[in-house]
């Protein structure tokens, strides 16, 4: 085991909150809406639920093999040669993960604060950050995660202002839109709730016992979940069903027309709050990331990759460009992220529990 | 080390960088008021003000004054750079805080010149809109007491009259949700120059229906009790009624009340035969604050008064009913109701012809639980 | 317990006459080979006095360094009862008379060496060996209140000059056993003490032993004062955050030796070195404690937030003017665009004029004497100013900023904390010059990052923030009740975390 790389089980919590809650957060109520409609609230409670299922087989797959990350097990049960490349490809989509987070947050702050700035400018500064923090040992990382998550308290309080000025009526018919349109509406949420995945990777770092692993994750999720949600019924109940439709950052929206006394523009405010969530997702998924490289190169550390990793992602991200090559990205990513991130876990447990692999000689603790 | 060599490439990068977005408070002219006016031509006649400060000196008092300038252009946008390169510094128009709609303007669609608002990042969406009888250019010109700048005058007058329960609190973000929403309406302030230009003075509601000013508005009485049908009340509600019909007219015939407690029910049912009905439910607590008669102490006067009350406020409320349908303005939201709870009955319906034809029914109850230090 | 401290006190001598053996040769039978030979090592230095007596049937000579000696005391201890003396047999008659510490030696280094220490030497005629008196003289000045660190209540004494004085200082309040006291010396060429004060017990022993390991590895020739020690044990001397505590306090001293920390002092110097600390230890101060405990919590948490004003302030100002000034409200945009209307000065220039400046009055006002100090104080706070404001150079409401930041800065009880925030304050203004709101924040998060991996003995530096444990919130961030704090804080990894139990178990009895 890792001495130094452990994390608590609180941190792990932390960790995958902050990787969950990132770039998605603004505009999640939008995207949802656009397919199940005043609905969306109910997608988002069930691509919870599916979420707790996909964590549930992480775990099994974790128990099985303790001290080992997802990267680790590949080769084991699926041959060496195919493990490698199975392992290149997650790293890889993790890595188009984090560019994912660096092409949404660029374009946002081109859109919302700095128009004038060239947006490599923008999303060099993340990828610096990025890197100083990736580079770390997982502890800090997670020390970071934790406390950055006094923020969301900001969010929380700033978003619950909005409830003065609710119309609940926009909710309303409930469940209306038909249970297979919510559905497809959970799939647009793909984006917003992956971060989960980390679990793949941080799992064998965690110390404590098995099940409390699984309560950690647990509380993670309902976490998330349940901030997602009321983050789509706020906006949902402040703006009119025909008002979503033409705003894609409606959290953002929602948050720009207070005023308090001393600060108006209260979105500038969020924004910069809403960016140490975006860095914090950046970092994990650099981190996730920058560890499969490492196990690829049979390196015991991880701190020699992130900046590749980050080098490449930004490459990525500076690529990708215009409105439509992002909304392909988005596309492949979501849809590559559903096949990797959450089928094939499903499967290598399978095949583990018919062929009996599992770590031999590890105390299960 | 390591620490110190990013901190480093951090700050060279933000160095090398520049500043494109530089914006200095300095360099900008603040717009806090406009307006905008249809021409008889088509185009758009539209006007801000600009409070500037000169400097005293030092220990001098600086003085404010006000700068407007005027441009006519096809878009709003289009006015806006005519007018930046009529004045000192870059046009801001984050600090709008109020926009004044010329009557015949509002009359068209308002979205066409809201949407460069909605769309820039730095406006303030709680600036507030109001419609202006006539020419709006003719009220942000008003030369006030004291150079007072326009905005300050049109805010402070419109949040004392939000407490008084005369004015909502509708800025354009609010009105966007409601302008969008089929099954609602809005109404905004009504302003009116004074005859000799001297003063301006809210005199109601402009009703609007979707997008467009329907061309009539609802007098301040009319507007409170339009609010207290909305279950919005601000600070005071005050109404003043005949209730003794003597043929002379003497100041002693009226009673004046302010609502100190209220409950509103609205209940919107359809029936099998597809008729919609509203029924509006008021139930007012009311203080009375002048009442010269001073027989407050005897038993039958208060339930007397609570019924004459009562009657007076209904027929009050049936006018305003008749009036927001007429406007087919929708500032109820019965609409939206008949989307939540009938979504099957609402696709069958044209709101737009069938909203006038609904039955709104209001009913409302006084009951007088004070009379102030005396009786 | 007696016992263990005799064993200890042993211990520690041995240690002392182990590190002061020197290779050399030994002392000649001879005295005048010896007396020469001392005078070609000090190289004939004008201060080394000898002194011979004849007397009965033996001859003696003193040497001593006369600077570094108290004159009155040879005479009266050594040189008298020498004189009495009437026979010299063997070594017990030397030390029977002369009644102050006395060693005998045989090497001569390490005689040399203790001349130069500022003992005594005695040398007897025809015998190869040599006493070594203690007589050296403490020039010390009096015991005074740290003019850095004044309290309004509490205790008003400050460290001095002298190890031996402060460790009594130290001792004094402490009166256990298991205080422990080691001694290094460091510096090839200076041979300073330097002495490491820990509980035993209590303090962490990895840490003991790590802070041993670092201070040994010290090849330096000289140590002048005590960040000297700093620079060369610290975790990162990058990080723009001190690693160690330094006071000149013994009462704060002495809290924190009972929290498991472990105390470094050097000879010479007035202050201790506390380590390992944390973030908050430098937002501390005894006052918190001689106050009641609202009042301390009030007090903690406007130093902590003076830490963001100092460094946040004028780069939200920057920003704020420069960038994004929508975010301020409608009745404050006027008065505050009427006074920036005219300055010729980009923001961020306004701001870093106005910095330096106060920067400048503060260094001319430490090298003055106190009372030109306060006229420089004066003149540079008042009069530049308003000056600069009539003149139109820096507007109200920078100076506002730059006035309450300077203040912001000095609130802070310790004076290299508040160095750190004097400079970091200048990246986040750049930041905010470049690119308003998000330059700041990330400026912020490396911060923050720099802070979650910065350890200082292995105890993380942002503690209890990162790692969060919120009971460690009540004496860190807050300060509750003495009665209220049961265990230490946990960042020094004390071996023993419980510090009292119910000590207002008076409470149940009243009840019954």
């Amino acid at each position: 085991m890792k001495s130094e790389h452990t994390i608590t089980q609180g941190q792990l919590v932390f960790y995958i909150i902050q990787t969950q809650i990132g770039i998605a957060l603004l505009s999640l109520p939008y995207t949802l809406f656009k397919v199940s409609k005043q609905d969306a609230w109910i997608s988002i409670l069930i691509a919870g639920i599916f979420v707790q299922i996909f964590l549930v087989i992480f775990w099994l797959l974790n128990s099985r093999f303790p001290t080992l990350t997802i990267y680790e097990i590949l080769p084991k049960l699926i041959g060496k040669i195919l493990g490698k490349v199975m392992v290149f490809l997650y790293a890889f989509q993790f890595t188009l993960f984090s560019s994912a987070v660096l092409i949404f947050y660029g374009h946002l702050l081109k859109i919302w604060v700095l128009e004038n700035t060239p947006i490599f400018v923008v999303i060099l500064l993340l990828v610096f950050t990025g890197v100083y923090l990736g580079k770390q040992n997982l502890r800090i990382i997670a020390r970071f995660s934790v406390f950055v998550s006094f923020f969301l308290l900001v969010l929380f309080v700033l978003v619950a202002l909005s409830f003065k000025d609710a119309n609940f009526l926009y909710l309303l018919p409930m469940a209306k839109t038909g249970w297979f349109t919510i559905l497809k509406g959970s799939k647009e949420a793909t984006l917003a709730i992956l971060g989960f995945d980390a679990y793949l990777v941080i799992g064998p770092f965690v110390q404590g016992p098995a099940k409390g692993k699984l309560k950690a994750v647990t509380i993670a999720n309902l976490f998330v979940t349940l901030f997602y949600t009321y983050l789509v019924v706020a906006s949902l109940a402040y703006f009119s069903p025909e008002e979503m439709k033409i705003i894609p950052e409606p959290i953002l929206y929602l948050i720009k027309s207070f005023s308090f006394g001393v600060v108006e523009r209260t979105d500038l405010v969020f924004i910069s709050i809403w960016m140490v969530m975006v860095t914090t997702s950046f970092v994990n998924y650099l981190y996730i990331a920058s560890t499969g490289v490492a196990t690829l190169f049979g390196q015991p550390s991880h701190s020699k990759f992130v900046p590749y990793v980050a080098g490449v992602a930004a490459l990525i991200a500076l690529f990708i460009d215009n409105r439509e090559t992002i909304k392909f990205f988005t596309k492949f990513v979501t849809n590559a992220g559903m096949v990797l991130v959450l089928f094939l876990p499903l499967i290598l447990l399978l095949i583990s529990y018919l062929t009996r692999k599992k770590e031999t000689g590890v105390k299960n603790y | 080390m390591k620490g110190l060599k990013y901190l480093l490439v951090l700050l060279c990068l933000l160095f090398l960088s520049g500043c494109w977005d530089q914006n200095p408070l300095k360099d900008s002219s603040l717009a806090m008021a406009s307006s905008s006016d249809l021409r008889s031509d088509g185009k758009l006649l539209y006007a801000a003000s600009f409070p500037r400060s000169t400097q005293g000196g030092k220990g001098g008092s600086q003085q404010q004054i006000v700068e407007i300038v005027s441009a006519t252009a096809n878009t709003p946008r289009e006015a806006q750079m005519k007018i930046d390169s009529k004045i000192s510094g870059t046009f801001d128009s984050s600090k709008l805080r109020v926009l004044l709609i010329g009557e015949a303007l509002a009359k068209q669609d308002i979205n066409l010149f809201l949407d460069v608002l909605y769309r820039n990042p730095k406006t303030a969406l709680s600036a507030r809109p109001a419609v202006v009888e006539g020419m709006a250019i003719d009220l942000i010109n008003l030369k006030l007491i004291g150079g007072e700048e326009i905005s300050k005058y049109l805010i402070n007058s419109m949040q004392s009259l939000q407490d008084l329960t005369i004015v909502n609190h509708e800025n354009i973000e609010s009105i966007f949700a409601k302008m969008l929403d089929p099954g609602q309406d809005f109404l905004i302030p009504y302003i009116k120059l004074d005859k000799n230009k001297s003063r301006a003075s809210v005199k109601g509601l402009a009703m609007f229906h979707g997008n467009k000013y329907s061309g009539k508005h609802l007098t301040v009485d009319q507007s409170i009790m339009y609010h207290l049908m909305e279950n919005e009340k601000g600070k005071m509600a005050r109404f003043t009624k005949k209730v003794i019909s003597s043929p002379r007219p003497s100041m002693n015939n009226y009673i004046t009340v302010n609502v100190k407690k209220m409950k509103r029910k609205l209940k919107v049912e359809v029936k099998k035969s597809g008729e919609i009905n509203a029924h509006i439910h008021l139930n007012l607590k009311m203080d009375v604050i002048e009442y010269p008669h001073n027989r407050l102490a005897s038993k039958e006067e208060i339930p007397k008064l609570n019924e004459m009350l009562s009657k007076e406020l209904t027929k009050e409320a049936k006018t305003v009913i008749k009036k927001i349908q007429e406007a087919n303005c929708d500032g109820l939201g019965i609409g939206r109701r008949i989307i939540a709870f009938y979504p099957n009955r609402w696709k069958k319906l044209n709101w737009e012809v069938d909203y006038p034809k609904i039955q709104i029914i209001p009913s409302v109850h006084v009951e007088i639980i004070s009379h102030g230090i005396t009786d | 317990m007696v016992l263990f401290k005799k064993r200890k006190k042993k211990n520690n001598l041995l240690k002392k006459t182990d590190q002061t053996q020197v290779e050399g040769p030994l002392i000649f039978s001879d005295m005048n080979d010896n007396l020469t030979y001392i005078k070609n090592h000090l190289n004939h230095t004008a201060d080394l006095k000898i002194q011979t007596i004849r007397n009965g049937d033996f001859e003696t000579a003193i040497v001593f360094i006369e600077t570094l000696v108290d004159k009155e005391l040879i005479q009266d201890k050594i040189i008298d009862p020498l004189f009495q003396l009437k026979s010299f047999k063997d070594r017990e008659d030397i030390a029977t008379v002369i009644n102050l510490e006395t060693i005998s030696c045989s090497n001569l280094s390490q005689a040399v060496n203790d001349l130069i220490n500022g003992n005594t030497l005695l040398f007897v005629s025809t015998r190869a060996y040599a006493f070594s008196v203690n007589t050296q003289k403490f020039g010390n000045r009096s015991i005074t209140e740290p003019s850095s660190e004044k309290v309004v209540r509490g205790a008003h004494d400050g460290f001095i000059e002298s190890l031996g004085v402060n460790i009594q200082l130290i001792r004094k309040r402490i009166l256990n056993p298991n205080l422990t006291v080691k001694y290094f010396s460091v510096g090839k060429e200076t041979k300073t003490k330097v002495a490491l004060l820990y509980m035993n017990q209590l303090a962490n022993t990895y840490l003991i032993t790590e802070i041993e390991r670092r201070i040994d590895s010290i090849s330096t020739d000289f140590i002048m004062p005590s960040s000297y020690l700093e620079e060369l044990i610290e975790d990162s001397s990058f990080s723009p955050f001190p690693q160690m505590l330094n006071t000149e306090r013994p009462d704060r001293t002495m809290a924190n030796l009972l929290e498991g920390r472990v105390v470094l002092l050097v000879d010479n110097t007035p202050t201790a070195l506390i380590l390992p600390v944390t973030f908050f230890s430098f937002y501390q101060s005894p006052d918190d404690y001689n106050s009641r405990f609202f009042l301390g919590t009030f007090f903690r948490i406007v130093r902590l937030l003076s830490f963001s004003l100092a460094v946040g302030l004028p780069s939200l100002y920057i920003a704020i003017i420069a960038f994004h000034y929508e975010v301020l409200p409608d009745q404050l945009i006027l008065p505050v665009k009427s006074s920036v209307e005219n300055i010729p000065f980009p923001p961020l220039l306004e701001a870093l004029i106005m910095l330096i400046t106060i920067e400048l009055i503060q260094e001319a006002g430490i090298r003055l004497p106190t009372t030109i100090g306060q006229t420089i104080g004066i003149v540079g706070g008042l009069v530049i100013g308003d000056a600069v404001v009539s003149a139109g150079l820096i507007s109200n409401t920078m100076l506002v900023v730059v006035a309450i930041t300077a203040i912001s800065s000095f609130v802070v009880p310790s004076t290299e904390m508040s160095g750190s925030m004097r400079i970091i304050r200048f990246p986040f203004m750049l930041a905010a010059a470049t690119m308003g709101f998000i330059g700041i924040v990330f400026c912020f998060m490396v911060i923050l990052i720099h802070l979650c991996k910065l350890e200082s003995f292995g105890t993380p530096y942002f503690a209890p923030l990162t790692p969060l444990r919120i009971t460690d919130f009540k004496d860190s961030i807050l300060r509750l009740p003495i009665w209220k704090l049961n265990n230490r804080p946990l960042d020094p990894h004390p071996q023993q975390l419980k510090q009292q139990s119910n000590s207002r178990d008076w409470g149940k009895d009243d009840e019954k």
